[in-house]
């Protein structure tokens, strides 16, 4: 996972589906991000997450995101998320992410959009 | 046809369209010819061959010989011009020695064979021999060919007319792969309440498929104006293949004649059905149960024409108040695993599909011949419900999850082509999290305990419905308090029916959550809310 310290911000770019079987090996790279000493050092007001290449996520996903939020109120910062997807945008909304999280709606990225 | 096979040449070697604008080389050329046996008929340059080709009628030429270098059209440009009047005509470029490119173009303009100047009258007669060869084999390829569409427009009329669709609606799909084939099915009304429905597939895809297949329709539909038993007619057919057909000294070179047969006998009156079967894949029932008993009719016993002892399995079962059932031949399976979808998605899709050129030319990567029927068994008549996929898990491939459901996605997109793709997106995902939880906590990971998935379409309301049931006990809970635990503690337990609850426009939960039904409306405004209010 490619990330930036930006002013007040950690952004993040997750590559790929947050589902069962691809959450594990990213909750290892979250905790390697957050344990940089650069960043615990800055300690960013905001963890922006792009989430333009992910089409889905599932429960383990949103449980992901769920450990992400808590650990934000702890070191205080909030968690920001941009969302390309429909399915995925209709997903935290229905199961109420939107409510604990900033869900930002983006353009999907050209080379990932189904043609018409 | 006698004189007609493609390794024999007639008393005259061919004939030939000689093309040359030098008048001496035409008339060497002319001689040549004619010295070697061949009918000649010569040309100044390609308008002239144009037209000697256009008035030559019924005499076909065997084979153009033509000089390159012509003033007006190239030898070439004439070539494209006779692939498109006749493209099995076979032709041979005369060019000057060291003319690669020329060479290169001709071959790309159709020619079979050319010949550097000057040339030995052997060495032309030997070429012009195998472009003879070469244009019979082609103009023997395409008559068999047209004959096998003519045996299959012929098949494809007689089963529309066994099939009795007006009265007994069914409906079926044959897709033979080259134009007829072994693949057929008849419908037979035994007496006022009973029907026989038979489907056969005769081994191979060809005009001998075809023909074993004409002769065993023929011989069943007489032996049943007979009133003669369908086991006794399974078993002369079988005695058949053995001692008559395939009467040859057992061994590997060639293969024996089977036919993989299931008949099925509707008895209204009865409230049954019976099935026999010798070697064709198990008929399905699917109806308003998702998960209507289709296994009672998974029963096999081998082919006609493999062991003279062998019988066809029978088997009985109470004929359902709704619903139909389906029969395919194994050409079906074998082009769903190709494609990576369910049997029954296809299906559906083959049924329904009309004038659809994607389906139609995704059929034409088939490695078999095809041939689905679907039949109501209810006292309506109609099939409202159709199964889409109907497949069983063991605990032990939870880690699979993503391969199942890329599967459930291609079917339901096979199958349903004009949904959204977003809303079945939405109901493989809810699928994902329903069957994850099966597998992981009902048959706990466990490859002896397993889980079933069925995915039903309902034409009229166009919803799917899934059934999701594994062995486990379930696990009781109060959903409405933990939903809202959930959310203000922020607790991950459950957070996937959550996401069920969210994208399903309803959830039916038995055994503690151990066997789910949930519904998927497809269009919006329907009779369910979509997308749920929250």
């Amino acid at each position: 996972m490619k990330y930036e310290l930006q002013p007040d911000c950690l952004a993040v770019v997750v590559p790929g589906n947050l589902v069962s079987t691809s959450v594990e090996a990213f909750r290892l790279q979250f905790d390697g991000i957050l344990e940089d000493p650069k960043v615990r050092k800055m300690a960013p007001k905001t963890m922006e997450l792009d989430l333009r290449q992910a089409r889905q996520m599932d429960s383990a996903g949103l449980n992901l995101l769920v450990t992400l939020v808590k650990l934000g109120r702890e070191r205080g910062f909030k968690l920001r998320a941009l969302v390309a997807n429909p399915t995925l945008q209709r997903t935290l909304q229905f199961t109420r992410m939107d409510r604990i999280l900033d869900v930002v709606p983006v353009a999907e990225p050209a080379e990932l959009a189904e043609p018409a | 046809m006698p004189g007609s096979s493609p390794n024999q040449l007639s008393p005259r070697r061919g004939r030939v369209l000689g093309v040359e604008d030098d008048a001496i080389s035409r008339r060497a050329l002319e001689l040549h010819l004619q010295r070697s046996g061949f009918d000649a008929v010569m040309a100044s340059d390609a308008a002239q061959a144009r037209t000697q080709f256009t008035l030559s009628g019924s005499s076909r030429f065997d084979c153009v010989v033509t000089d390159f270098r012509m003033p007006g059209e190239t030898g070439a440009e004439l070539l494209t011009w006779l692939r498109t009047q006749d493209a099995t005509l076979s032709s041979i470029m005369l060019t000057a020695k060291g003319e690669r490119q020329i060479v290169l173009d001709s071959l790309r303009a159709g020619a079979c064979d050319f010949i550097e100047k000057p040339y030995r009258q052997m060495e032309l007669a030997s070429a012009i021999d195998g472009a003879i060869k070469c244009t019979r084999d082609q103009r023997w390829l395409s008559q068999t060919q047209a004959e096998a569409l003519a045996v299959g427009q012929t098949q494809r009329r007689l089963l529309a007319a066994s099939s009795g669709t007006l009265t007994n609606g069914v409906v079926f799909c044959h897709y033979p792969k080259h134009g007829a084939g072994g693949d057929f099915f008849t419908v037979f009304p035994l007496d006022q309440d009973r029907l026989l429905v038979l489907v056969a597939d005769v081994s191979g895809h060809d005009l001998q498929a075809a023909f074993i297949s004409a002769y065993f329709q023929g011989i069943t539909r007489g032996m049943l104006e007979k009133q003669t038993k369908i086991t006794a007619i399974l078993n002369f057919f079988n005695c058949y293949l053995i001692h008559e057909w395939n009467h040859w000294p057992v061994g590997l070179k060639q293969a024996p004649t089977s036919i993989a047969v299931c008949a099925l006998v509707l008895d209204r009156r009865a409230g049954e059905i019976t099935v026999f079967n010798s070697g064709a894949p198990a008929p399905r029932l699917m109806g308003g149960e998702l998960d209507r008993c289709a296994r009672a009719l998974e029963l096999g016993g081998h082919p006609l024409g493999w062991f003279e002892d062998s019988k066809p399995e029978v088997n009985q079962l109470l004929l359902p108040l709704d619903g139909g059932i389906i029969l395919w031949t194994d050409g079906l399976e074998d082009h769903a695993h190709t494609l990576g979808v369910s049997d029954w998605s296809l299906a559906y899709r083959l049924l329904t599909l009309r004038a659809d050129n994607e389906a139609t030319s995704r059929l034409e990567e088939a490695p078999d011949d095809i041939l689905v029927v679907r039949l109501p068994v209810g006292l309506d008549r109609q099939v409202a419900v159709h199964t889409l996929l109907d497949e069983c898990y063991p605990g032990s491939g939870w880690p699979l999850i993503d391969d199942f459901q890329a599967r459930w996605e291609r079917s339901l997109k096979l199958a349903l082509p004009a949904a959204a793709p977003q809303r079945l997106d939405e109901i493989c995902l809810c699928l994902r999290e329903a069957c994850l939880n099966a597998l992981r906590h009902g048959c706990q990971q466990q490859p002896d305990q397993s889980a079933r998935v069925v995915i039903a379409y309902e034409v009229g309301p166009n919803r799917l419905r899934v059934l999701i049931d594994d062995p486990g006990s379930g696990h009781s809970f109060d959903w409405q308090t933990h939903e809202q635990r959930a959310l203000e503690e922020l607790i991950a337990e459950h957070r996937g029916l959550s996401l069920i609850n969210a994208f399903a426009d309803s959830v039916y939960s038995e055994r503690n959550g151990a066997r789910l039904t949930l519904e998927f409306a497809l269009t919006p405004g329907s009779g369910l809310t979509y997308p749920p209010s929250i």
